[in-house]
C-alpha cells in the first residue's frame, strides 16, 4: 500500500557529531530523497548496442519547510552551511527512524514573497552511503 | 480557531471605528452572529462565519487559511458613514498581525470594500484572507 508523504520525515542532528540529537525539521512541507548511479560505458565494437556497468553512486536530499528562523532543524542546517561542516540527517517512516547519512549542505534558500508564507528550501548531498538503522 | 473573538477585539477595540457605529447593550455594535439582533440599530458591523476555510498544514504543524467577511451597514442616509466604516475596518485588518488565541498569524490581506447595499441599508463588505499556524506545543 502506498504511503502518505506526510508519514516520511526528515530529521536533523541538532546536537553534536559526538552526541547527536535528531529532531524532525519543523513545519516541513516536502522532502525528496534521490539516489542515482552513473553509467560506466562498457560498449565495444562487438555490438552496436551500448553496454553499461554501474558507476558512481550518489544521493541527494532536498526539501521545503515554512521559514521559522527559531526552528532548531533550520538552525542546524544554517550552521552547517555557514561553518562549512557536514550535517547528520535521518529519515523516518511511520515514526520509525530507518536510515541516516552525513551530508554537505549545498544550498539554503529563503523565499520571502509579499503577503504569502515565507518558505525555506534546501539541497543536500550525501557523503558516502546511507546507513540503515536497526531497531 | 476563535477568529470571531480575534476580529471582534480588533474592531471593537478601535476608538475611531467605535465612534462611527451604534452600541448594543452598552457594547460596540459589532456582531459575530448572523443575522444581527432584530433590535440592533444602524450603523453596525457583522462578521459571522468564514466564507471559506481550508487547511494550511505542514507535515509537522497544522494551519488554516480562512476568508472572512466584515460587513458594514448604515442607514440609507449614511453613505459616508458606511464608506468610512469599511475603510477603517480594512485599515485595522490589512497586513496586521491580529492576535488569535492558540495561533500565530502569518498573513492578513484584505480585499474590498465592495458594495453590498440592501433595500433599507447601505452595505459594504471587506474580505480578509487570513493564514495562521497553530502554536507549536
Amino acid at each position: 500500500m502506498s504511503m502518505n508523504g506526510s508519514d516520511i520525515l526528515l530529521l536533523m542532528n541538532t546536537g553534536t557529531e559526538v552526541a547527536p540529537v535528531y529532531e524532525v525539521l519543523g513545519s516541513q512541507r516536502g522532502a525528496s530523497f534521490t539516489e542515482s548511479t552513473a553509467n560506466r560505458d562498457a560498449s565495444s565494437k562487438d555490438s552496436r548496442a551500448q553496454m553499461v556497468e554501474p558507476g558512481r553512486y550518489s544521493s541527494t536530499v532536498s526539501g521545503e519547510a515554512l521559514y521559522v528562523p527559531t526552528e532548531d532543524g533550520y538552525q542546524a542546517l544554517l550552521d552547517a552551511m555557514r561553518d562549512g561542516t557536514k550535517i547528520l540527517i535521518r529519515a523516518s517512516e511511520d515514526a520509525i527512524e530507518i536510515e541516516q547519512a552525513s551530508c554537505v549542505v549545498n544550498t539554503i534558500t529563503r523565499n520571502a514573497p509579499d503577503q504569502e508564507t515565507a518558505l525555506c528550501t534546501f539541497e543536500l548531498t550525501v557523503d558516502g552511503d546511507w546507513v540503515e538503522l536497526t531497531s | 480557531m476563535d477568529l470571531a473573538t480575534a476580529i471582534y477585539d480588533v474592531l471593537a477595540g478601535d476608538e475611531t471605528l467605535v465612534a462611527l457605529i451604534s452600541t448594543y447593550h452598552g457594547e460596540p455594535a459589532v456582531f459575530t452572529q448572523d443575522p444581527a439582533p432584530g433590535d440592533a440599530t444602524l450603523p453596525y458591523i457583522v462578521t459571522a462565519g468564514a466564507v471559506a476555510d481550508t487547511a494550511f498544514d505542514t507535515k509537522t504543524r497544522q494551519g488554516r487559511r480562512v476568508w472572512r467577511d466584515v460587513r458594514c451597514y448604515a442607514a440609507t442616509n449614511g453613505l459616508d458613514t458606511v464608506e468610512t466604516m469599511a475603510e477603517r475596518a480594512r485599515e485595522l485588518l490589512h497586513r496586521q498581525k491580529i492576535a488569535i488565541d492558540g495561533f500565530e498569524t502569518v498573513v492578513v490581506e484584505c480585499s474590498g470594500p465592495i458594495a453590498l447595499d440592501e433595500p433599507d441599508a447601505y452595505g459594504r463588505i471587506v474580505t480578509a484572507r487570513i493564514i495562521a499556524m497553530e502554536d507549536e506545543s
